[in-house]
């Protein structure tokens, strides 16, 4: 038995849980300087305590369940939501890892849960996907309207956002022609990072990723102004705090993959080689995940809410036709044995074609 | 009247070009000016530590003046319930005490509540003396102590009277008996 395994389990989920809590500070905190206020500052040394007193609050509160909602549903829903998204986590790298082809790769320590689990991706869009299942769930059991249109426009957005999701990665996974992350890592440390042959899909991945972690600028699900909370409207106390969980450890998640499949993991040209100390590779690992948390951040105080049309055509019409157009441009390349960097070229030259489709002819002159 | 041929200017909508299809420019320019808002200064009022600095005319809790003498200002003429929307000064009045004046209010009693600050009562008044302060942070934890009587009416003058922040006067020039100083002596 392999106590090393079970101690980064409990310190992987412990910090989960604990970044949570302080993703909501940071969110609170760029929010209100992005509108020139101060944001949380009254609760210990500049607002750091908001985190507790949050947390303490949702524990204080009374446990309450509307009476016409179906109760074993109802409790149910945050605990799979956050369940799977934890879950999800496992075979995600969250610090350096070694060469996976190595003999001796599995006997020393490696920063993942589960190590050289050779469906990595997979697994992380299967699980990751079965988090919707909670917003349904918390949806359908509230009995409430709001929830319920919630809950539907999550199921809908999901399942379309699943399909460019799995297809802008389909381009990084024959690159590296694995779908085992740490070897994705290792192909990238080795020779060059996938953002270089793949922004197309990169561009793909991360917009999906904000629909799949229901951020603004879509998180029709819960929009406040339409359906008062969507999904959540009719839950409170921790079990509100377990969906909030559940999303920021999905958006965690997603940053992570975002690295890791398209900017080398802990791999930074001359800071952070393969040969470098496991402490420089670490806080590069880190400083780039944190760099994506802070720009969904960004992000979601930047660009309004899409309507629900726009979103869906946003999916079908758009990025479905254009991961199909870039995975064949992979497919060509790596089938004629091409130059690799034509990708790059490749990539712009299909956004710039999809804008010059979509580019309406000057509308006809309005009589008068 | 039919609108003229003439005056009617048609105006297109524009037409987007490809860097306005692909949206993203748009976005970049989104993000450069929300993350400008982060390095500019920031606009919070610490409340209770930091004060607003209300304008003069600011439209808060009322006051009673009182005169030179120290005595209430107000003689007690209805004028200010009668011009109150929401009914809420109750004033009983009785023959002055004072040579000066005839009436004065025995009672003056506003429903802090009620009001609406609307400040009619402030311009209805014809001798300045009822004035809507810049106090706006008045709490309690009844009904009836929200009902402000004469004493307490009285007490906010002295707190709020030469503060700089005294309300601006819509009327100068002699406006009352009781408004002016008591040269006479009558
Ligand atoms: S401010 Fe308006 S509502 Fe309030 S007492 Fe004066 S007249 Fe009445
Ligand atoms: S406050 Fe002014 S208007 Fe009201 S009764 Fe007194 S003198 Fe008349």
């Amino acid at each position: 038995m392999d106590y090393s395994v079970i101690i980064t389990i409990l310190v992987v989920f412990g910090i989960l849980q604990g970044l949570a809590g302080g993703l909501v500070y940071v969110e609170r905190k760029i929010c209100a300087y992005m509108q020139n206020r101060i944001g949380p500052n009254r609760v210990g040394p500049v607002g750091l305590l908001q985190v507790l007193a949050d947390g303490l609050k949702f524990i204080m509160k009374e446990e309450f369940v509307p009476r016409y909602a179906d109760k074993v549903l109802f409790i149910l829903a945050p605990a799979l939501g956050v369940t799977c998204a934890m879950l999800a986590f496992a075979v995600v790298p969250f610090g350096p890892t070694g060469d996976p082809s190595l003999p001796g790769y599995k006997d020393d320590y490696q920063f993942i849960i589960a190590k050289n689990v050779d469906i990595g991706v997979l697994f992380i869009l299967a699980v990751g996907s079965l988090t919707v299942y909670g917003i349904i769930l918390g949806g359908w059991a509230s009995n409430s309207k709001y929830s319920l249109i919630g809950g539907l426009r999550s199921s809908a957005q999901i399942i379309s956002y699943e399909i460019p999701l799995g297809l802008s990665l389909l381009g990084v996974i024959l690159i590296s022609g694995s779908v085992n992350l740490e070897t994705i890592i290792w192909r990238q440390a080795t020779t060059h990072w996938n953002i270089w042959f793949q922004p197309l899909g990169f561009l793909l991945f991360m917009i999906s990723t904000f629909a799949e972690c229901n951020r603004l600028p879509f998180d029709l699900p819960e929009t406040e102004q339409e359906l008062v909370g969507g999904y959540h409207t009719e839950y409170n106390a921790m079990k509100l705090a377990f969906f909030f969980l559940g999303e920021y450890v999905h958006m965690v998640t997603a940053c992570f993959l975002m690295v890791i499949l398209f900017f080398g993991g802990w791999h930074f040209p001359l800071i952070a080689e393969t040969d470098s100390w496991l402490i420089v590779k670490l806080i590069v690992f880190l400083v780039k995940m944190s760099a994506f948390i802070l720009f969904f951040m960004l992000i979601r105080w930047t660009i309004p809410r899409f309507r629900f049309d726009q979103l869906m055509s946003l999916a079908w019409k758009v990025f479905i036709p254009l991961a199909l157009v870039n995975l064949v441009a992979v497919m060509i390349v790596k089938e004629l044995d091409l130059w690799l960097w034509l990708l790059l070229p490749a990539s712009l030259a299909i956004l710039a074609g999809a804008g010059f489709i979509t580019t309406k002819p000057a509308p006809r002159k309005v009589p008068v | 009247m039919p609108i003229a041929e003439t005056d009617v200017r048609w105006v297109k909508a524009p037409t987007l070009g490809l860097l306005d299809r692909l949206y993203l420019p748009a976005i970049a320019q989104g993000l450069g000016t929300t993350i400008k808002h982060i390095f500019q200064p920031r606009v919070t009022q610490q409340f209770p530590e930091q004060r607003p600095d209300l304008p003069a005319n600011y439209r808060g809790l009322h006051r009673l003046n009182r005169d030179t003498d120290g005595r209430v200002k107000c003689v007690a003429c209805f004028m200010c319930s009668t011009a109150c929307p929401a009914r809420c000064i109750d004033i009983v009045a009785a023959p002055s005490p004072w040579p000066d004046r005839e009436k004065y209010p025995e009672m003056f009693v506003i429903d802090e509540l009620r009001c609406i600050y609307c400040g009619l009562c402030e311009q209805a008044c014809p001798c300045d003396a009822i004035e809507l302060t810049s106090m706006f942070d008045l709490t309690g934890l009844s009904r009836e102590e929200m009902m402000f009587d004469k004493e307490k009416l009285l007490s906010v003058f002295d707190q709020t009277a030469g503060i700089g922040k005294d309300p601006v006067r819509t009327k100068g020039g002699k406006l009352s008996c009781a408004s002016e100083p008591n040269v006479a002596g009558i």
